[in-house]
C-alpha cells in the first residue's frame, strides 16, 4: 500500500489527470497534423 | 478512481509511466524514421539513404 491518504490520493489524482489531459491534447494535435500532412489509412 | 493512488506509490508509478513512454516514443520514430513514407529526415527520392550509394566510373588511367 503506499503511504498516501484519502485526501492526498484525491489530490494527486486531480493533478495526474490534468497532465494527462494535456498529454492527450497534445498527441492528438500531433497525430492530426501528421494525418494532414500523410494519411496513414 | 482516486484510491488508486492509496494502492500504488504515485512515485513508482509516475517513473514507471516516464520510461515506458520514452522507449514507446524511441521506438515509434524509429520505425517511422526506416519507412520510406514517413522518414523525415533522408533525401525525399534517395531510397531511405541520407547519402547517395552511387559511385561513378573509375576515369581512364593516364599512360
Amino acid at each position: 500500500m503506499s503511504s498516501l491518504s484519502d485526501s492526498e490520493a484525491k489530490e494527486f489524482h486531480s493533478a495526474y489527470l490534468t497532465g494527462f489531459s494535456g498529454f492527450l491534447a497534445i498527441a492528438l494535435v500531433a497525430h492530426w497534423l501528421l494525418y494532414t500532412w500523410k494519411p496513414w489509412f | 478512481m482516486h484510491r488508486l493512488w492509496m494502492l500504488f506509490d504515485p512515485r513508482q508509478v509516475m517513473t514507471g509511466i516516464a520510461v515506458a513512454l520514452l522507449t514507446l516514443a524511441l521506438t515509434i520514430h524509429f520505425i517511422l524514421l526506416s519507412t520510406d513514407r514517413y522518414n523525415w529526415l533522408g533525401d525525399p527520392d534517395g531510397g531511405g539513404l541520407a547519402v547517395s550509394t552511387h559511385q561513378e566510373a573509375m576515369p581512364p588511367a593516364r599512360s
